[in-house]
């Protein structure tokens, strides 16, 4: 028999599809870990403000962690960076740490980013396959990569992903300025 | 008092200054200028202004000017300032360029300020819809006229809308503007911070990243409940352009949830052109639907920019653009929810008539709104 009783707590109990997530944002492209033989993709979400009169969206730190598995949605952790567990604890959340769109992605169209990103996505299952026996990515796949993610996500996923972001080969593409600030 | 001059100082007059002090403030009310240059005895032009409610600011400016000496004017115009604020209302201009006696150019203002309060004189939907609708059929008696073409269509009446319109206050506050636009449908005027401090109470508001559509309706309804204010908010899934056209027909300007970045509609636009993030969703409010002869059109207050009153999209641009939203709206309805609404929604009934089986699934629950991804903050 169903109850009345609407507590926050019994609704998500009986409803999992209730569960309210803050993933809004503007997400990094997945980076790759390995956990238990298992890989697993992990996004960064960076809060925005759109600003019409520069065209431009600034972008800030990161606020929430999803980690999930590999080319599915089924989330196996999920980090709210307001409220504890932050790994840049040094970063300030006020300030815009850069700007939508990077230089790479100058001269590019909407269409052509989605082609872009479709590309970049395809290319998922076989650089998770290389990743996975060598820890090291396919050229095309580095190259597609740094060229579509904005460089302020490198150094916050850095230390999250050490192995991927080495395999990605960045040397010089890493903001040092903001690694410094970071744990 | 009457002063005549001598423009070139030939020691002809020129001109003639007539003015009138008619409750004798010191200010005069009635001026009427007089310049015959040619000292043809014929005025080349006359400038006439009064002040009608004797407040010191003329109410009405009238100029007629002889621009070929041939003692035919060439040129004439008159101004009214309807609502005394020293700005010109409404205006009428009238030109003979060829000075065959026709006039040749006959231009008016839109009166939108006049009638609707401090909006742009030529606001962009008036400029937009000049070439494809004319003014005439913006007017509800002629759309509703059977004996129209059916393709000079309107639902809604997104000129009288642009009163609703206003700019967010801040840069994340798109749906707590345009939640106060659809609080203007039903007599409701606050000030966008009061709205944004409800929102933020119930959690649905956060100026940092946006608003949670998905709980609009329910803050809406909460908040009226408690201030006992006579109306109520549904929320609205898969609308479609049949569903937007009902509830504009009944009054109803709803919230709608869109990709920003989607609605130029303009595939060859750069990303730095527009600096705006795909997907990003966004609050605009829908005013009207247009079917002419260029297509179909929608309007929409935009609270994103300082030019977002009365915009036209076109409506696929305008359906693809809320589409990543799962075709979301909010409306605001006056009165109490009838027992169609709080059974699953009124307006979601509408909706559903156009959706396949597969769609159906997600409409009117919660739970739907919570994971299928239309619920990004706006």
């Amino acid at each position: 028999m169903k109850s009345d009783n609407t507590h926050p707590f019994l609704e998500l109990r009986s409803n999992q599809r209730l569960l309210a997530l803050d993933t809004v944002g503007y997400w990094s492209y997945p980076a790759l870990v390995i956990r238990k033989k298992s890989l697993q993709w992990v996004c960064l979400v960076l809060p925005t403000v759109a600003m019409a009169e520069k065209k431009r969206t600034a972008l800030f730190r990161p606020k929430a962690l999803i980690e999930f598995g590999a080319n599915s949605a089924s989330v196996v952790r999920y980090v709210n960076f307001r409220f504890g567990n932050d790994p840049f604890p040094s970063v300030q959340w006020d300030k815009p740490v850069a700007m939508f769109p990077h230089k790479d992605l100058w001269g590019m169209t909407y269409p052509q980013l989605n082609d872009a990103e479709n590309q970049l996505l395809n290319a998922y299952e076989e650089a998770g396959k290389v990743f996975m026996a060598k820890k090291s990515l396919p050229d095309d796949f580095a190259e597609s990569y740094l060229k579509l993610l904005n460089p302020i996500f490198l150094p916050f996923l850095k230390p999250l992903a050490p192995d991927f972001i080495n395999a990605l080969r960045v040397g010089s593409r890493l903001p040092k300025a903001t690694v410094a600030e970071t744990n | 008092m009457n002063e005549i001059f001598d423009i070139d100082g030939d020691g002809i007059p020129d001109g003639e200054i007539v003015s009138a002090d008619l409750d004798n403030d010191g200010i005069d009310e009635s001026m009427i200028l007089t310049v015959d240059t040619n000292a043809d005895g014929s005025p080349d032009a006359l400038y006439i202004a009064s002040d009608t409610n004797l407040d010191g600011v003329f109410e009405t400016e009238s100029t007629v000017i002889d621009t070929d000496f041939d003692g035919n004017p060439d040129f004439g115009s008159l101004g009214m300032d309807i609502d005394g604020d020293g700005i010109i209302d409404e205006g009428v201009v009238v030109a003979d360029s060829d000075g065959d006696g026709v006039p040749d150019v006959f231009s008016s203002t839109d009166g939108a300020q006049a009638i609707w309060g401090d909006v742009a004189e030529s606001s962009p939907l008036a400029e937009d819809l000049s070439g494809f609708a004319g003014q005439e059929v913006l007017n509800d008696d002629f759309s509703s006229d059977p004996t129209l073409d059916a393709y000079n269509e309107i639902h809604g009446t997104p000129i009288e809308d642009l009163a609703l319109w206003e700019e967010q206050d801040d840069p994340n506050s798109c749906a707590v503007a345009t939640t106060n636009m659809m609080f203007r449908t039903v007599g409701l005027d606050i000030d966008e911070q009061v709205t944004a401090a409800i929102f933020e109470s119930r959690s649905i508001y956060d100026p940092s990243a946006g608003t949670d559509p998905g709980m609009i309706d329910d803050v809406i309804n909460e908040m009226a409940i408690r201030c006992d204010l006579d109306f109520h908010a549904v929320q609205i899934d898969g609308f479609t352009p049949e569903s937007l056209q009902d509830m504009l027909d009944d009054g109803i300007r709803p919230l709608v949830c869109v990709d920003s970045s989607e609605l130029s509609g303009d595939d060859a636009r750069l990303l730095n052109e527009m600096g705006l993030i795909p997907d990003t969703g966004h609050a605009v409010q829908l005013t009207g639907i247009i079917h002419n002869e260029e297509g179909d059109f929608v309007v929409i207050n935009d609270p994103g920019y300082p030019d977002g009153a009365g915009q036209v999209i076109p409506m696929e641009t305008f359906l693809q653009a809320s589409e990543d939203f799962g075709n979301t709206a909010v409306a605001v309805l006056p009165g109490a929810p009838s027992e169609a609404e709080e059974s699953g929604g009124h307006w979601g009934k509408i909706a559903l008539a156009g959706l396949s089986s597969g769609a159906l699934g997600i409409m009117g629950s919660k739970a739907a709104k919570s994971s299928d991804g239309s619920n990004g903050k706006q």
